[in-house]
């Protein structure tokens, strides 16, 4: 379980979080909402590790990262697969290799067995047959694919995605969203997706968090936060589905 | 931020990423394949860039002094001499630098540059892995070990391009340019070989931290890029006197 307790950060003078708290239950996917700027990947960064808050603390499994060294830290981080926006695939490396990264680094694995995990991850991710192909003839939905694929090959207990469908053509993004739960199902593992899509959102999501002026405003499942009264969060939701309501009335 | 009290945190900042590359060298978590790799890449990019400049710097600096010989005494005089101990001593190691800073670490500055603004830095940590430990330690190493190599290359380069001119246009038989080279000693080579280790260092430790310091996408690469270069060919410039005048109080070269 993850616990934020009054996290605050800021940058430039200007304030991103604001004692932002928020709890993150065992096994769930949990998808942080919110507009463009508000601080989503800054939250995502702080959970991971990979930025360091201001002040207040984030409890992963009973440890507070933000008072870890670089090397406690590291280990923790083991604890989280990340897929990132871009899926920050190396560029260096060919699909094998870049899924064989972590597990070399972090498992103490031989290669046969690195081999083989890489052989079902890429499965998992319907990519099997792609080892040896190099990260630039790879398409946008494919490095998202080989992102996740090296994201789950650790078996990590957090798995978070950053924009998991952002850039993607709507067939893709949804076989992305069906791609996480699937993973969620068969890996057993607590998921948490940062997007401003809401289809996407309202697909996975066990609940949805709305992230504005740095903190979290509500938090329900997404049949219930349809019915809220907070007035951005209507907003939030009406913009991103107005359109096609219209096209389709 | 002022721009000094920005220049104290830079090169703090540069001081840190320092002493985490040597520590992880000590702590012998070094990944021997990526040196390896790197050492290729940065003589394929170079090796032919250092000896066309190398023989060409040798061409001149003969055709120069014998020239200047020919115009006081009436004869080309000391021209192995003047070439081998310009070229072992100071061109080789300071051209090579510079060749290689434009050549390698401006590729290495920039691909550190992308890494950072494409997440790739980031999909590090939580792959379990440093950075410093995946990007910079085998880096160093690797310059560490190819400049003075490369340096080597250009010495010899810069000699035989001072035997063209000397032989074909000043009339210099080819025994007496080579008793002349022969005067070089093993201390003159070291001088040598110790500067382009201490290039490599500096290069290596500029694009790295320029590299990493990136952000704003493309333009942010381009301006970390450039910086790199710039700042590295102007320290390799700067400390190469003081680099110089302590090897020469140590007695060596």
């Amino acid at each position: 379980m993850i616990k934020i307790r009054n996290v605050y950060k800021r940058f430039g003078g200007k304030n991103v979080l604001n004692g932002l708290n928020l709890d993150i239950y065992d096994s769930e996917i949990i998808t942080i909402i919110g507009s463009s700027g508000q601080g989503k990947t800054v939250l995502f960064k702080l959970i991971v590790g990979l930025l360091k808050s201001d002040s207040g603390s984030i409890i992963v499994d009973g440890t507070d990262i933000t008072r870890l060294d670089e090397k406690e830290l590291l280990e923790i981080q083991s604890n989280f697969g990340m897929l990132f926006q871009s899926a920050a695939l190396f560029d260096s490396l060919n699909v094998y290799d870049n899924v064989a990264f972590g597990l070399r680094h972090i498992g103490g694995m031989s290669e046969q067995e690195v081999r083989a995990r890489v052989r079902e991850v890429l499965k998992l991710v319907s990519l099997d047959g792609t080892e040896n192909l190099s990260v630039s003839a790879l398409s946008g939905g494919m490095k998202k694919r080989v992102g996740l694929a090296r994201a789950i090959a650790t078996s990590p207990k957090y798995l978070l995605y950053d924009e998991p469908t952002t850039g993607l053509d709507p067939v893709l993004a949804e076989s992305i969203n069906d791609l996480i739960l699937k993973i969620n199902r068969e890996v057993q593992v607590t998921s948490i997706v940062v997007t401003h899509d809401m289809n996407s959102a309202f697909k996975i999501s066990s609940r949805v968090a709305f992230l504005h002026n740095g903190v979290i405003e509500e938090t329900a499942a997404p049949d219930e936060i349809v019915k809220t009264e907070n007035a951005e969060l209507r907003k939030f939701i009406a913009s991103s589905t107005e359109n096609l309501l219209g096209y389709l009335r | 931020m002022t721009g000094f009290k920005k220049f104290l945190y830079g090169l703090g900042d540069a001081a840190v990423l320092f002493g985490k590359t040597i520590s992880v060298i000590f702590r012998g978590k070094i990944e021997y394949d990526i040196v390896l790799k790197q050492i290729i890449k940065i003589g394929n990019e170079s090796v032919a860039l250092v000896v066309l400049c190398g023989f060409f710097t040798g061409m001149v600096l003969a055709l120069q002094t014998g020239e200047t010989f020919v115009s006081i005494f009436n004869e080309p005089l000391y021209v192995g001499l003047v070439v081998s101990y310009s070229m072992v001593l100071e061109l080789g190691p300071v051209l090579t630098a510079i060749v290689v800073t434009g050549r390698a670490a401006s590729a290495m500055a920039a691909e550190i540059g992308t890494m950072k603004v494409t997440e790739q830095i980031d999909a590090l940590y939580t792959l379990g892995t440093e950075p410093v430990s995946f990007i910079f330690v085998p880096r160093f190493i690797a310059f560490v070990v190819a400049l003075p190599v490369l340096t080597i290359f250009s010495d010899v380069a810069g000699i035989l391009g001072g035997l063209l001119v000397s032989i074909a246009k000043l009339q210099i038989p080819f025994s007496k340019y080579w008793d002349e080279v022969r005067i070089l000693d093993v201390s003159d080579m070291v001088h040598g070989l110790i500067k382009s280790g201490f290039f490599a260092f500096i290069i290596v430790w500029v694009a790295c931290y320029n590299g990493m310091k990136t952000s704003g996408g493309a333009e942010g690469v381009g301006k970390s890029t450039t910086r790199a270069v710039v700042v590295a060919m102007v320290l390799i410039l700067v400390l190469d006197y003081f680099i110089t005048s302590f090897l020469i109080s140590m007695g060596i070269g």
